[in-house]
């Protein structure tokens, strides 16, 4: 069942796009994933669907029901509460729609937050607070969850435990929208969907999880070449002895040719992955 | 639940930064040495503390409206309720002019053993203070979408409320003038306070319909 539709969308900011034209639905048990590079508009695009900002054009449709828990990318709210009284106040608000208390407390132990507990939130480290407001965002058992850069500032082993409490949710009928600069291998796993924001256009990348289609380019690198971009980094196999390899999705081989051969690297060779 | 959390929020808002603390404690002392540092009868005195209350309400209700657009963006997404959001406002207005009336009327030296003159003394100080978190109420787009507007309404509401009993022009419109000109003048031509409570009753009416007027300007057009 579809949670959310976005029809067409775009928002402008003073004179400039955040984005054009987006258009994408969120189903039950599915994980979504937008990358792109900063300021490409991810964040414009998760608070219009959270209804903190309003689109110029085109809609978002509710399916009735949906309920909605926001990791933002920065919270400014300051939490004079310790963590455990400011989670439970959040949680009670959603009432007996809300994860119960001992779940609330499993999910707080298991994202290494207990000792903690007893602490003002706004005493906290970023990553932690960030982490409590992980907390925050699913104690409501929101049924669509969106979360801005939710991985910033965390360990790999808190990493896996907030995958896995998504692979949660999503089981429990949930969708997730996650939004990052980009997604390792790991954490591309666990999505159904993967956008690109780019340009101000979302597009989608057909292939982006264990089901995909990869190819491996090679390049060589010329005095002349100059450094790669954030957006093509992230794909980076090796950069060794002048020869660059990049592990990608099939349907970005053309765009990534493209922009390597702008940047100067030479292609030496296209392998494609049949595992 | 949803009104307590936000009321807390809200609370602690005001407190944050010591500004509405910092001007209650300035009125207070104030109240305390006018006698011998203006050489000022009580009831001029009074008139003055009713300016300032009013002023330390619209600018600590506007304060908050300033803190809550920066800080409790991702809050409100979590309560998800338009009027108790509204319902919050409200009474931390009533809360903090409740808690500044009474403090300015004890430290004043006006208090005296008769109970009419010490209610109405405060009733008068509470309704006006309510009166400026009103205004500021009405006109707490300034600091989201409308800046300007938001910025001249309250310097018009200012005006309106200082000038429209002592304007000769304004007097066919005075009843939709915000009262506190009209309090100043009646204390000034018959100088007893007790006298000033159904314009108090009116003051509080006034700022009750702001805050009514203001919960349905702000009622939001789509909702989850």
């Amino acid at each position: 069942m579809k949670l959310i539709s976005v029809n067409d969308l775009s928002l402008q900011n003073n004179g400039y796009f955040a984005f054009k034209h987006v258009a994408f639905s969120l189903s039950q048990n599915e994980i979504i994933g937008i990358n792109g590079d900063n300021g490409s508009g991810k964040t414009q695009l998760l608070e219009a669907i959270a209804n903190y900002q309003t689109p110029d054009s085109g809609t978002i449709e509710y399916t009735p029901g949906v309920r909605i828990g926001y990791l933002p990318q920065a919270n400014p709210q300051v939490v004079d509460q310790t963590v455990t009284k400011y989670l439970e106040d959040i949680r009670k608000i959603s009432k007996n729609l809300a994860v119960r208390k001992e779940q609330l407390q499993g999910m707080i132990t298991f994202l290494g937050v207990s000792p903690y507990l007893n602490q003002p939130v706004r005493q906290l480290s970023i990553g932690l607070r960030r982490r409590v407001d992980f907390l925050a965002a699913v104690a409501g058992h929101p049924n669509v969850l969106l979360l801005d850069e939710p991985f910033a500032f965390q360990s790999n082993k808190t990493i896996k435990n907030m995958l896995s409490l998504m692979q949660d949710l999503k089981k429990n009928g949930s969708g997730i929208i996650l939004s990052a600069t980009s997604f390792d291998k790991e954490i591309s796993q666990y999505l159904d969907t993967d956008y690109f924001l780019a340009d101000n256009k979302m597009t989608k990348i057909e292939s982006t999880t264990n089901k995909e289609l990869k190819c491996q380019l090679i390049f060589s690198v010329h005095p002349n070449s100059v450094a790669v971009t954030s957006d093509i980094e992230r794909y980076i196999a090796s950069n060794l002895h002048n020869t660059v390899k990049l592990d990608i999705p099939l349907a970005l081989k053309d765009a990534m040719v493209e922009k390597m051969t702008r940047l100067n690297y030479r292609l030496e060779e296209v392998l494609r992955d049949e595992s | 639940m949803k009104v307590r959390i936000l009321l807390k929020s809200y609370l602690q808002l005001i407190f944050q930064d010591f500004w509405y603390l910092t001007m209650l404690f300035a009125i207070i002392v104030f109240g305390l040495t006018a006698d011998h540092l203006l050489d000022i009868d009580p009831i001029k005195k009074y008139s003055l503390l009713l300016i300032g209350s009013f002023f330390l309400s619209l600018f600590a209700t506007m304060n908050l409206y300033h803190n809550d657009s920066h800080q409790n963006k991702y809050l409100k997404q979590k309560v998800a309720s338009y009027w108790a959001d509204t319902l919050s406002q409200f009474l931390v207005a009533l809360i903090i002019n409740i808690f500044s009336g009474i403090l300015i009327f004890i430290f004043s030296l006006i208090l005296n053993r008769n109970v009419l003159l010490d209610t109405v003394g405060i009733l008068t100080l509470i309704a006006v203070g309510f009166l400026g978190s009103s205004i500021a109420t009405l006109f707490k787009t300034q600091w989201n979408r409308h800046t300007s507007l938001g910025q001249v309404g309250v310097l018009v509401f200012v005006y309106l409320a200082l000038s429209g009993s002592v304007i000769d022009l304004l007097s066919y419109v005075e009843w939709v003038l915000p009262p506190l000109s009209k309090i100043i003048v009646t204390l000034q031509s018959k100088p007893s306070i007790p006298q000033l409570l159904p314009i108090t009753g009116q003051t509080f009416l006034y700022g009750l319909v702001l805050f009514a007027i203001s919960s349905l300007i702000y009622l939001p057009k789509k909702m989850h």
